[in-house]
């Protein structure tokens, strides 16, 4: 294996290909190096290298295998012989899993069929995503940058641009955007909800969600529906009732400093396929789960018998 | 100055402990215990870089493979290193019951990240560091379960016993003669002997106080030194700063007591929790401690809920954990290849771990990685816990404790593993994988013995009967 690692290594600067020549000619060495090994036991040297090559057998050498009888009885007696003690822990296992290899087939296929069932019968959703920024405005940065000085927070304290808990930009703005009052309204424009339904916060969870990206003054945005026009008509009003509000109410604070202006980055995309269910993951997950299950199973049954 | 008479007290000891077990497995484990990490060379995009240990290891290994071979392929030869200083270890061991599901996991873990390099998702040179890392913790394992023959287990112990011994005066040493420079008070966390964070030594001191408290309490060795060292031990492991692993000795002992119904045993420990204050120096302990405390005693999430808000390091891995999840939701089978989470997990600005092995291994391997590591786990504790059990194949009371030693020391790893990747460090893996290879050594010797029972003595022939007087000739 790390004949094969290190072979890809060195093929990786001829790139994909390199890579899987390298696997490859690792892997006949290391084939051909354990068939030498393993023949060194019974031969010798010219022998190996003649049977290496495909040339058979020197002449003159003793015959081992044993004919296959022309008695049909007898060859059908051989596959009912007892099968000898395994002369190891892993022999022994590999039996096991042999001798239970369709319930084990049986449960795998059953748990990665369960899942792609699972998968079928949910409802698809689309995600239409947008990015946002919450910066300072430019005449606050440039006064910053001469001054120095240090920034009062809305808090009425020391305003930390490194604190998650207290900065007033992204952090402050994601929780906002997918406030349900907020939602709820902006379903409303959207024709989504009539004017009588709202959301609650479970409901408004599940169909926007926003976060903050670390190290950046991003705030990503990502609206679920069912269909791809519902997700982009939904996404683009959050963000005309996000950018209302961030006017509204920078423009009650007192202290320019701490004024966060919200800016779309990237405009709310029109999604092509759904990104759930995650078919991908469902199937693996069910592979996972399967194996483990007939894994157990399997030695169950093993224990349960001895 | 302290310094130099740690070092020189290690030395002598070191010396006068291998001078009683002159084996090449009693200086690994003194080696692996006692020697600092003294990095070597970088490796490109990689926070962990090849140190001398590695050196060592690689060079005992290859020795130790070299004689393996050479004694199989000669049986009848006289082993080559007679006359060394430190005798050759014993190499005629029955086969491994753990290779079938090593291999499995290696074999796993190295084509996902073949196929992870193939697809860019993981560094070539950081995917060849992570599985040679594999292999030799592997190798190790194979390393001790051919190196300590079943009749060495006393001395092993007493090794173990000693390495432990000089980390906690070591410890002890350090803490006392500790001069704080002006300024911040150093944190606690900031001195574990030659150890590199407080998860690492953490880890290892927990796993050797299971070693000695599973000896102590199965009756394999109660001797006075053995206390000394599980009563050492155990309170320098709640002093360690690693709260995975207090919480997975605390762990065991539980397991420990309810198994055998130790009721009364139980109760000694509350007494024991209750004292925690007055021996417990660190603050995040004690934090820990109460929290545990106030969960067992009310019950309430709340308290779970709050622990992890507060806590900035719960906050990081938290956060980095959900960047492992995402990443492993973009290739759920495979995922990105082993060292592929350097990429983006950070802590500090800092590439880093996500520290929480599981997620780790989802986001590397994906699921088929994550299943083929349950498997191995569940192999491991499954054939320990055989063996632990007395069996008329099964083996005296110090065999028995180290297998049930080596059962705790597999769940004590599985639970700490969750927040701390216990599996990748060098040092917990060589107490780990010497502790497993003691108790499946015994393993498998009881499987041998069970499938290959020794043969039934010839029967003896009977008396020759006595010559018949010769009949005269008939005339």
């Amino acid at each position: 294996m790390l004949l094969a690692l290190g072979a890809a290594y060195v093929g990786a600067g001829y790139g994909l290909v390199g890579v899987a020549a390298g696997v490859s000619i690792a892997c006949v060495a290391e084939f051909i190096a354990i068939n030498a090994y393993a023949f060194s036991y019974f031969a010798d040297a010219v022998t190996i290298a003649s049977r290496l090559a495909g040339r058979g057998r020197r002449p003159g050498a003793a015959a081992s295998r044993p004919r296959q009888s022309s008695n049909p009885v007898a060859r059908r007696a051989r596959g009912f012989m007892i099968a000898p003690v395994p002369t190891s822990p892993a022999a022994w296992y590999l039996r096991i899993l042999w001798n239970a290899r369709l319930p084990f087939l049986i449960i795998v296929a059953a748990c990665v069929g369960g899942a792609a069932v699972i998968t079928a019968l949910q409802t698809p959703l689309y995600a239409s995503r947008t990015l946002m920024s919450v910066r300072p405005p430019p005449d606050v940065v440039a006064e910053f940058l001469r001054t120095h000085r240090p920034k009062i927070g809305a808090d009425g304290r020391l305003y930390d641009e490194n604190d998650p808990l207290r900065q007033s930009g992204p952090g402050r703005w994601a929780p906002r955007l997918t406030a349900p009052g907020l939602v709820t309204l902006a379903a409303r424009d959207a024709g989504l909800l009539s004017a009588g339904q709202s959301l609650d916060d479970t409901q408004a969870a599940a169909w926007v969600t926003a976060e903050a990206v670390d190290g950046a003054d991003l705030v990503r945005l990502t609206v679920w529906q069912p269909s791809p026009a519902a997700a982009q008509k939904l996404a683009e009003a959050i963000v005309a009732r996000g950018l209302e509000a961030n006017r509204r109410d920078e423009a009650e604070l007192i202290a320019p400093e701490v004024h966060r202006r919200l800016v779309v980055v990237d405009l709310p995309t029109l999604p092509a396929s759904p990104s759930f269910p995650r078919r991908d993951v469902n199937l693996a997950a069910g592979f996972g789960i399967g194996v483990l299950l007939a894994a157990a199973f399997v030695a169950a049954r093993q224990a349960i018998k001895s | 100055m302290s310094h130099l008479l740690i070092t020189a007290a290690c030395v002598a000891v070191s010396a006068w402990q291998l001078w009683r077990v002159p084996r090449v497995w009693a200086f690994l484990v003194l080696f692996i215990a006692l020697m600092p990490k003294v990095p070597l060379a970088a490796v490109l995009g990689n926070t962990t870089p090849i140190r001398i240990d590695d050196v060592v290891l690689a060079i005992v290994l290859i020795w130790w493979a070299r004689t393996l071979f050479r004694v199989r392929l000669k049986a009848d030869a006289t082993s080559p290193a007679d006359g060394v200083g430190l005798k050759p270890d014993a190499t005629d061991s029955p086969p491994s019951p753990a290779t079938f599901f090593l291999l499995l996991y290696w074999g796993i873990a190295i084509a996902c990240t073949l196929i992870g390099m193939a697809a860019l998702t993981t560094e070539p040179l950081t995917g060849v560091l992570h599985a040679g890392r594999l292999v030799q913790y592997g190798l190790l394992y194979y390393f001790f379960y051919s190196a300590i023959a079943p009749d060495e287990f006393g001395r092993l112990v007493e090794v173990a016993r000693t390495a432990v011994l000089l980390l906690c005066a070591i410890w002890i040493v350090q803490h006392w003669t500790h001069a704080p420079a002006a300024g911040p008070p150093t944190p606690w966390a900031t001195l574990y002997p030659t150890f590199s964070a407080s998860y690492d030594f953490g880890g290892y001191m927990m796993l050797a106080t299971i070693l000695l408290y599973a000896l102590w309490s199965a009756g394999g060795s109660r001797s006075l030194l053995t206390t000394l060292a599980l009563v050492t031990g155990a309170i320098v492991t709640a002093n360690s700063e690693s709260r995975a692993s207090l919480l997975g000795l605390a762990l065991i002992v539980a397991i420990d007591l309810v198994w055998h119904a130790r009721w009364r045993s139980l109760l000694a420990m509350g007494v024991a929790a209750v004292a925690a204050p007055y021996v417990i120096a660190s603050n995040k302990m004690l934090t820990l401690v109460h929290g545990v405390t106030s969960f067992a005693t009310t019950l309430n999430g709340n308290v779970i809920r709050q622990a992890i808000a507060t806590d900035p390091s719960l906050a990081l891995r938290a956060k980095n954990w959900r960047l492992a999840f995402e990443h492993w939701l973009a290739r759920p089978l495979l995922g990105d290849g082993l060292g592929g989470y350097l990429a983006y997990v950070r802590q500090y600005d800092l590439p880093a771990s996500p520290d929480g092995w599981y997620v780790r291994v989802l986001a590397d391997t994906g699921v088929a990685g994550f299943v083929a590591f349950a498997v191995l786990m569940t192999a491991l504790l499954w054939m320990l816990v055989r063996a632990a059990r007395p069996t008329p194949h099964s083996a005296g009371p110090l065999p028995r404790a180290l297998v049930y030693g080596a059962a705790l020391a597999v769940v004590a790893m599985s639970a700490s593993a969750v927040l701390v990747d216990v599996f990748v460090s060098y040092k917990i893996m060589g107490m780990f994988w010497m502790v497993i290879a003691a108790g499946t050594r015994v393993s498998a010797d009881a499987w041998q013995a069970a499938c290959h029972p020794p043969a039934r003595p010839a029967p003896v022939p009977p008396p020759a009967l006595p010559a018949l007087p010769t009949s005269p000739a008939l005339s």
